[in-house]
């Protein structure tokens, strides 16, 4: 009876160590991946830092308050939000943003750029479907390295998820997942969850500055209808309308119009335009990793877009896009997202003189796709510390 | 208010599933596909307490 205490000790121990190892092997990067620092060196336009729980201050101290960059221009103009990484499995806003942020001189008007819209879904990952935690971008001084995130906020952050997920105010029934997606928790709500809390603070931000235009940057699989095309409500169709024209005649890259379903809620093309003055637009650019039936998920997909399923499917006519050999490179996608809010901003500027929003030294599509879009980035190591901000 | 009392009460009923697992484990003397069994239903509870995932 002793021996076989002993051997049922012993299998014990033995077998607790290696659910220990195994534990630490599984968790430890995911707990690097959240901790992980992305840096971005603030570029001469940026005139203040702040963040998102100065416009709604019951976010701050929360894994949910994310910085806001603002670049005011000398003369005053329009405003403009531009946000990325609502979605934080669709970085290529997150790449535009920085770029932006980098590099852009408002002369006139201002420019609010939030970068990371949803810091804890940027904290998070999906292992179960493969995803690297982190992609880098090849820059002239190194390698940029940015965690890549999923697309609802993580559940450390916010939990437990309502069965049903009852929309507020339309009371819309959804999927219970989405009360931890940014994109489906607009309006927003005081009192509400974390990141009907984030939303809510964006609409405050929106709503007490005066913001002319706000633009959400996403990516899309390229089986899903709703991609590479700006959608819009019907108060913003016609800036829309005028800016996809324009990219197609003058940039050669095709961007349609999709009309925001009125009885689809919590998008931000829908309800930031019913609850408050400003446009909304919402950016989609294909995005090859996100489709279901490709190989891996790898870095390298995620960065070129290549994939020899996609291509298969796209011979038999099943994608939504043009789809070869190419691939859909992070280029493309970033240049994309650049042109077509530098447009929206111009479009808009031109109807309304008054309002006027004038942002110079952003490239565009052709620049960013020739010299790569991390030629754009500065090296954190050489700015001067106070320029320099991790999130 | 209400939604970080009720994540307090998810995070104290993780802790209890994880002791009673953990009892179960430790008292288990004949099984040893019981022992791994609960080591396996211990995974999930620990890597939300360690706020690993």
């Amino acid at each position: 009876m002793g021996q076989t205490m002993k051997a049922s000790q012993k299998f014990k121990i033995i077998s607790l160590t290696i659910f220990l190892a195994f534990v630490l092997w599984g968790g430890w990067p995911l707990l690097q991946h959240r901790n992980y620092q992305m840096e971005m060196v603030c570029g001469p336009g940026v005139t203040e830092v702040k963040k998102l729980s100065d416009f709604f201050p019951p976010l701050k101290g929360t894994a949910a308050d994310t910085y806001v960059f603002i670049l005011q221009g000398k003369e005053p103009g329009g405003k403009a939000l531009i946000m990325a990484n609502t979605h934080a499995n669709e970085p290529e806003g997150l790449l535009a943003v920085s770029v932006m942020l980098e590099n852009a001189v408002v002369e006139k008007g201002t420019l609010y750029l939030i970068p990371n819209f949803n810091r804890s879904a940027s904290r998070n990952t999906r292992p179960g479907e493969g995803y690297p935690l982190y992609f880098s971008i090849t820059t002239p001084w190194g390698k940029k390295i940015f965690r890549l995130g999923n697309r609802d906020a993580s559940p450390l952050d916010q939990w437990p998820d309502p069965d049903v997920y009852i929309h507020y105010p339309e009371k819309q029934m959804l999927s219970y997942l989405d009360i931890r997606n940014t994109n489906r928790t607009w309006p927003g709500r005081r009192n509400g969850l974390p990141m009907e809390q984030v939303t809510f603070a964006a609409m405050e931000l929106l709503r007490n500055n005066q913001v002319d235009l706000a633009i959400d940057l996403h990516g899309a699989e390229t089986m899903f209808p709703v991609t590479n095309c700006i959608v819009a409500p019907e108060k913003s169709m016609r800036i829309a309308t005028l800016a996809s024209l324009t990219v197609k005649s003058m940039e050669g890259f095709e961007n349609h119009l999709e009309g925001s379903p009125e009885k689809f809620r919590g998008l931000s093309h829908r309800e930031i335009g019913d609850y408050s003055d400003t446009l909304p637009f919402l950016l989609e650019a294909p995005i090859p990793f996100l489709d279901q039936p490709t190989g891996p998920k790898t870095e390298k997909l995620l960065l070129d877009g290549k994939d020899e399923f996609l291509l298969s499917l796209a011979r038999k006519n099943k994608l939504f896009v043009p789809y070869d050999e190419h691939g859909w490179p992070f280029d493309k996608r970033v240049g994309q997202h650049l042109s077509v809010s530098l447009e929206i901003i111009r479009q808009y500027s031109r109807k309304t003189p008054e309002r006027a929003i004038v942002i110079k030294n952003v490239p565009r599509y052709r620049e960013v796709v020739e010299k790569g879009v991390g030629s754009f980035f500065h090296n954190p190591a050489e700015a001067p510390s106070d320029r320099v901000i991790k999130f | 208010m209400v939604a970080k009392i009720i994540m307090i009460i998810y995070y104290l009923i993780c802790l209890f599933f994880v002791f009673i697992t953990a009892r179960n484990l430790f008292r288990e003397e004949n099984s040893r596909d019981r022992v791994i069994l609960y080591l396996i239903t211990l995974v999930p509870f620990i890597l939300r307490l360690l706020r690993f995932k």
